[in-house]
């Protein structure tokens, strides 16, 4: 394959597949989107039930006994209790103990009135389980010791098919009801209780002269998107005389008094068979016909009729990557496998929610994965990109590339632009922050969820991911890479983000590198590189080449305020046994400093001058402090005072005040 | 017995030695590098010769030229007036000449004149011969003597000899007072004699 | 010219709150015995009008000559008069109309008199060939003096020989006449780091030339002390004489022997603030002490012709008895002070020697009786008649003086005074403050406390004068007065302050704050209020 079309495709399936026996004669195969596993049943689990997760480790493999075909085999939520049905009257349990053994023991649950017959079952947690009939709903209780059920609850409705969808405190379950089955019943099941929310209807196209269409159970799916939960609808001939198909998505409303509300509409443009799936909050439909998959983003691309959006694809269809499985030879002398070209958009995949492909001939489960690196050169707009980049769950390094790259020479990207992405990164980081300070106050679980649902580009990956470039390239201009690092520093600025000291050493390296030291001067003197100790002592360092620096330096210790310490060492290591003094009578440090080391400064000008003027100051502060002008033993100053004598005689020491 | 207070005035150019042979006879002293004297001092020292007891008052003036008018106030009255010069100088020789015609003119008229060579103790450097001032001496009658203020040769001789030479008779009363109109006019005389002036006003 | 503008205020507010508070003048006095004067007020840039208006008028000598040949009622009605025409005979030059404030400055010449100083190959120093002029140690002195007639010929010059600078005496000389034929006088120029000033006299043109941190006026000032020096050698009469005698007169030969009073003067000036502030200091002594010394004066030394009788110890003045209506002006204490301090002759004997005293009467001598009371030579009495026969006369008062001062200890009292050093500013108990200068106006006198640390050295002791300079220049700047000045320098902070009744000055360390100088300036001017009787002679003692 030539490499141009290896960039074609970004839609992918994962490298493995989950391979499972393929559906046969005497296998049948099950998926349980709750807890993700395969099942491969073979000759009704007397021949035994293998169970794969997403995790190759798991698989459980156990046997139970044939009592007729299995129409659906799912596990407790934590796995201790297996639920088989087998007829439409009765669902068997069979415990399993902590190492994945069973006694094979089954226990029976009925459901309620004779006519009755079970849709299908749900757990909705480890012990409760809600058989769907189509006459209502029934929620028992398991109890795997006693091997008994006990029915909590029970609704009754007519229920012509069934969609749930499991979610970590407990699901939705969505029942199809009315005459064309497209009056939608949604329940939340959640720690034991139950929700039942208002019922609402999808609006079915009308064609007066047809039979009466129905709302079919392939056509509707549960979708989490971007934290909302959304009943998504493939309606594929929405109105009378329109060609493509689109997808309808109502969202179900937090206020459980609202019904779910039509929001979005995916415009499909295309007809024929659909599958979806929902991979980091986008929206895949795969049409089989054209065998091309195209994404929607129902933060993108929005148009608004008033009532809801109208969202169009991302970008173009494009088909997903061809896959290769290797297989076991078929010439029986080799071990050698030899790859194999799966058809993609079989007509056996089956798609389930959110992110999953069985093809249950070829016996292997893919989850459906987004290429981000190979979608990048297919949206040009910056700002687009970053904006739908942000969305993803895994798109730092993506996001970081493209930043770099928008600085590279011949590819550079207006300021404006640059401006903007870097105004959208920090809008997010903002964010992030103040859920980072809140989250400090209240419970951690927030946190967590927060923090996995955006990517934060912050200013260490900016520095070493995207401003890197400036040492690696030196064909960029300075004056470009000033730009740069100010935009980046306004915008952090505009968003009240506490800019990192080593941003502004960079800008200041490039400033000085190139001699721009008026404009250095002008950027620290209009606090557009605000203060900060270490900028401080970048300064310091600096004056060996701009002299100026170094007051700058000291002007911007004296702003932070905590940095007194900082500020009498410069001056003292520049010999400014005044300007020091004035300091810390100013700051009103004076009792509290350590005579000592000014006054060895001070000997070291050889100035006597100034040491005069020193050691009056000290000798000063120990009358105030002590009414003895005198210092004590414990100061260690006993050399200064020699010195003092030496060069002024005794009888210039303060008199000692004569006891009173 | 009687003390008879004896005026004297020193005279002679600046630098001579007028200071140093005052200080060698009152105090038997002698620095070097006297400083030059201001105006005039005074000085008074007893001297006992044959019996007799001198009062001597000795005024030692500047010999600076700016000085120069202001000598007949010192001169003027006094017994006795010794004219100093300096043996290793021979204008300063030239300048006694001078010296002694101004007290002629203007002294008392029975004013005891000496003349002393100081520095004798400088051979090496003499240019006024001891013959040429012991002749000159002779002839206006001075006493002459070369004296050494360092090493104290004929200091208290030349004072001795002098008090010697004093008329013997009656004891001279000093006029200290006198009139100012008449101080003025005598010096008034004698700038414009000299060409030179002191603090009047024409 | 006196250009101290008082404005009508007596209360300065300081921004933080903290007031100085103008308090009678400590040291005032209504009773003075010397001229009470402003700083600067002495120097007469226009000489030559004060000498047509002497001429005419004869001098105090001449009074005082006068009236003692008068009977005394005649005196008395004359009184008037004469202290009139003495008052104004000392005004004189204070009202010239003549405008001062231009400078001349061309650039070439400034150029060329600056390459004399500084080495290099100007165009001016290519033709000096002379060694002096080209050494490079003449050419490092702070501040040079030249002294030369109208007619160019060399009369002084601080340092060198004048003989081997009579090419520069003649560039200097050519400089003033070029402006004069003008129509217009000379007075400083400005070239590179040198200052010269020109002070033009009748017949002695006195230029000073310095790089140091004195002003324009203060140099002036200086000429003017080396002028009056010469004066007071020569009298303006007997200058006039020569030249009108010899207009190429070498003026070397009178004032031989002279020049050390110049040298003196000059060095005294570098060091004794008196010169800046035009003050005289006394010795710190108690006023009964002072008094009985006085007394002494008085009544032993009440002669006939007896103008002023002073007292003088290490420079301070211990008393001052003065004839009625004669006031000694603290310019010419100063002349007499350098002259006692200038010749040690006068220590081995009582010296007999006229002096002119120019602000009292430039025209002729007074007759100074000069004489040390004690065998240390510390305290010298000088007494100035206008009799130049008198000298017994004072010889004997002078011993009677001297009698007394044993018997009732004064000689004690001031050789005490003279041992403990006046006083320390340790003794004022006020921290941060170093050092002042504190004048009365009215009394001429001024105070300051001992030279201590940090000033020990003689480099910190004339750094720390020119400290002073600095401050005193500001505040008499000629076009910019100012009453206060709040100054911090790299090693002290300055403050100087002048009201109707004082001159203050004081040194700080560096540290000092605004509010905390005001308030040691207040505990200061108590201080000096309280001792005011020890350190300044507040009654005027007449025979």
């Amino acid at each position: 394959m030539a490499t141009s079309e290896e960039g074609t495709f970004y839609i992918e399936l994962c490298k493995k597949p989950i391979r499972f026996d393929p559906v046969s004669k005497a296998t049948n195969v099950f998926y349980d989107d709750s807890n993700k596993q395969v099942f491969a049943v073979r000759s009704g689990g007397a021949m035994g039930v293998v169970v794969k997760g997403p995790e190759d480790k798991n698989i459980i493999s156990f046997r139970i006994e044939d009592r007729g075909d299995v129409t659906s085999i799912k596990f407790s939520p934590d796995k201790k209790i297996l639920a088989i049905q087998r007829s439409q009257k009765s669902v068997e349990f069979i415990n399993f103990q902590e190492d994945l053994t069973t006694d094979q023991l089954e226990y029976s649950q009925t459901c309620k009135g004779r006519a009755t017959i079970i849709k299908g079952f749900i757990w909705t947690n480890n012990s409760e389980i809600v058989f769907i009939t189509d006459h209502g709903i029934e929620v028992y209780q398991v109890n795997p010791e006693k091997k008994t059920l006990k029915n909590l609850k029970s609704l009754n409705i007519t229920v012509i098919w069934y969609v749930w969808m499991n979610r970590p405190d407990g699901g939705l379950l969505l029942l199809s009801t009315g005459s064309q089955g497209n009056s939608l019943q949604p329940i939340y099941f959640t720690f034991g209780s139950q929700n039942r929310l208002p019922k609402f209807e999808v609006d079915l196209p009308s064609f007066p002269k047809q039979i009466k269409q129905m709302l079919q159970e392939r056509d509707v799916s549960i979708a989490a998107i971007y934290g909302q939960l959304y009943i998504v609808v493939l309606r594929h001939q929405p109105r009378p005389g329109a060609t493509g198909a689109e997808i309808v998505l109502y969202q179900i409303q937090a206020n459980k008094d609202s019904p779910a509300k039509k929001t979005n509409i995916l415009k499909l443009e295309m007809s024929g068979r659909f599958a979806i799936n929902i991979v980091d909050n986008l929206v895949f439909v795969h049409h089989q016909a054209s065998k091309t998959t195209v994404m929607f983003d129902i933060r993108l691309n929005g148009e608004s009729d008033g009532y809801c959006l109208a969202n169009y694809p991302v970008v173009s269809p494009l088909p997903i990557r061809p896959f290769k499985l290797l297989m076991p030879s078929l010439n029986l002398q080799g071990q050698e496998k030899t790859e194999y070209n799966c058809e993609l958009y079989s007509a056996n995949w089956i798609v389930f929610q959110p992110d999953v492909i069985i093809d249950a001939k070829l016996g292997c489960l893919w989850y459906v994965e987004l290429k981000l690196e190979v979608l990048v050169n297919m949206i040009p707009d910056k700002c687009k990109l970053i904006k739908f980049l942000l969305q993803r769950g895994n798109s730092k390094s993506v996001i970081l590339s493209v930043c770099r790259h928008m600085l590279l020479p011949g590819q550079q990207a207006p300021l404006m632009v640059i401006s903007r992405v870097y105004d959208m990164l920090n809008k997010v980081y903002k964010l992030f922050l103040d859920s980072e300070v809140q989250a400090l106050a209240s419970d951690i679980y927030h946190r967590q969820e927060r923090t996995s649902r955006c990517v934060i580009i912050d200013q260490s990956d900016m520095y070493s991911n995207v401003f890197s470039i400036f040492e690696d390239n030196k064909d960029i201009p300075y004056k470009f890479r000033v730009a740069v690092l100010i935009e980046y520093i306004r915008s952090l600025s505009q968003q009240d983000i506490p800019v990192q000291h080593y941003l502004y050493e960079l800008v200041i390296n490039i400033l000085v590198h190139n001699n721009c030291f008026y404009q250095l001067h002008q950027f620290l003197q209009y606090h557009v590189l605000s203060d900060s100790k270490p900028l401080a002592c970048l300064m310091l360092s600096l004056e060996s080449v701009y002299p100026p620096a170094h007051q700058l330096a000291l002007d911007m210790l004296k702003r932070l305020s905590t940095a007194n310490e900082e500020i009498i060492e410069v001056l003292l290591s520049k010999q400014q046994l005044l300007p020091v003094l004035r300091f810390i009578r100013s700051v009103g440090i004076t009792d509290t400093v350590s005579a000592r080391k000014f006054l060895e400064a001070a000997m070291n000008t050889e100035d006597n001058r100034v040491f005069y003027t020193v050691f009056k100051f000290f000798e000063q502060r120990n009358s105030r402090l002590r009414s003895n002008p005198r210092f004590q033993p414990g100061e260690h100053c006993e050399q200064y005072v020699r010195h003092f004598e030496s060069l002024f005689g005794t009888d210039a020491l303060a008199p000692i005040p004569a006891p009173t | 017995m009687a003390v008879r207070e004896v005026k004297l005035c020193l005279l002679g150019d600046s630098g001579v030695g007028k200071s140093s042979i005052v200080m060698r006879f009152v105090k038997d002293a002698f620095k070097e590098q006297l400083e030059s004297t201001i105006g005039a001092s005074f000085m008074a020292k007893r001297l006992v010769v044959n019996d007799s007891t001198f009062l001597f008052q000795i005024w030692d003036t500047a010999g600076q030229e700016k000085y120069r008018a202001l000598a007949p106030m010192y001169y003027r009255g006094a017994e006795a007036a010794i004219v100093v010069y300096d043996v290793t100088r021979e204008p300063s020789f030239d300048s006694v000449k001078d010296w002694v015609k101004e007290l002629k003119r203007n002294g008392v008229s029975n004013m005891v004149i000496a003349i002393a060579g100081n520095k004798c103790d400088l051979e090496d450097l003499r240019e006024v011969n001891t013959k040429d001032a012991q002749e000159y001496s002779d002839n206006i009658g001075a006493i002459f003597t070369e004296t050494s203020a360092l090493t104290a040769v004929n200091v208290p001789e030349l004072f001795t000899s002098i008090a010697k030479k004093l008329p013997d008779a009656d004891v001279y009363e000093p006029k200290r007072q006198g009139s100012r109109v008449h101080l003025r006019k005598n010096q008034q005389e004698a700038s414009q004699r000299r060409g030179c002036c002191g603090g009047e006003k024409s | 010219m006196a250009e101290t503008r008082e404005a009508e205020q007596s209360q300065i507010s300081d921004p933080d709150g903290e007031e100085l508070m103008e308090k009678n003048a400590p040291g005032d006095s209504k009773n003075s015995m010397l001229i009470a004067s402003d700083s600067f007020e002495n120097i007469d840039i226009d000489c030559v009008e004060e000498f047509e208006i002497k001429k005419h008028k004869g001098g105090l000598i001449h009074q005082i000559v006068k009236q003692t040949s008068k009977e005394e009622q005649d005196e008395v009605a004359k009184e008037n008069d004469d202290q009139n025409s003495a008052k104004s005979d000392l005004s004189i030059g204070e009202d010239s109309s003549e405008d001062q404030g231009e400078i001349f400055e061309t650039k070439d010449i400034a150029e060329a008199l600056d390459e004399t100083l500084n080495p290099g190959n100007g165009p001016i120093s290519s033709h000096i060939t002379d060694e002096d002029v080209n050494s490079p140690e003449w050419r490092s002195q702070r501040k040079h003096i030249f002294i030369f007639s109208d007619s160019g010929k060399p009369v002084y010059s601080r340092y060198g020989n004048e003989d081997k600078l009579v090419t520069l005496f003649g560039v200097m000389q050519a400089l003033v006449s070029f402006i004069q034929v003008s129509g217009d006088v000379i007075r400083s120029i400005i070239a590179g780091e040198h200052r010269f000033v020109f002070l033009i006299r009748e017949h002695l043109i006195l230029v000073g030339v310095s790089n140091g941190t004195d002003s324009t006026q203060q140099v002036l000032m200086q000429l003017t002390y080396l002028y009056n020096q010469v004066l007071s050698v020569l009298t303006s009469t007997s200058l006039q004489k020569i030249y009108k005698q010899r207009r190429n007169y070498d003026l070397r030969r009178q004032l031989s022997g002279a020049e050390k009073f110049l040298d003196s003067l000059l060095n005294m000036m570098e060091t004794e603030p008196g010169f800046l502030l035009g003050a005289v200091r006394c010795l710190p002594l108690e006023s009964t002490v002072r008094d009985m010394i006085a007394q002494s004066i008085v009544q032993h030394a009440k002669v006939k012709d007896l103008v002023f009788t002073l007292m003088i110890a290490n420079s301070q003045l211990v008393t001052l008895v003065r004839m009625k209506k004669y006031y000694l002006h603290p310019m010419d204490l100063h002349i007499i002070i350098n002259l006692i301090n200038a010749a040690e002759s006068f220590k081995a004997a009582e010296s007999w020697t006229p002096i002119c005293l120019p602000k009292f009467d430039s025209s002729g001598f007074l007759q100074a009786h000069i004489s040390y009371l004690d065998e240390d030579c510390q305290t010298c009495l000088i007494l100035l008649t206008v009799d130049r026969e008198s000298f017994f006369t004072l010889s004997e008062c002078k011993n009677r003086i001297q009698e007394r001062l044993v018997k009732y200890n004064g000689l004690q009292a001031i050789s005490d005074s003279l041992r403990k050093n006046s006083y320390s500013i340790q003794d004022c108990k006020i921290s941060d403050l170093r050092h002042f200068l504190y004048k009365s106006k009215s009394t001429a006198q001024y105070t300051s406390p001992e030279l201590e640390a940090p000033y020990l050295t003689q480099p910190e002791q004339e750094r720390l004068f020119g400290l002073y300079q600095f401050l005193h220049q500001r505040i008499h700047s000629l076009s910019r007065p100012l009453k206060i000045l709040y100054h911090v320098g790299p090693y002290e902070t300055l403050l100087g302050w002048v009201t109707q009744g004082f001159e203050l000055y004081a040194v700080f360390g560096p540290l000092v704050t605004k509010p905390l100088a005001i308030n040691a300036i207040n505990k200061l001017l108590a201080y000096i209020k309280r001792e005011e009787n020890r350190l300044f002679i507040l009654n005027s003692v007449t025979f």
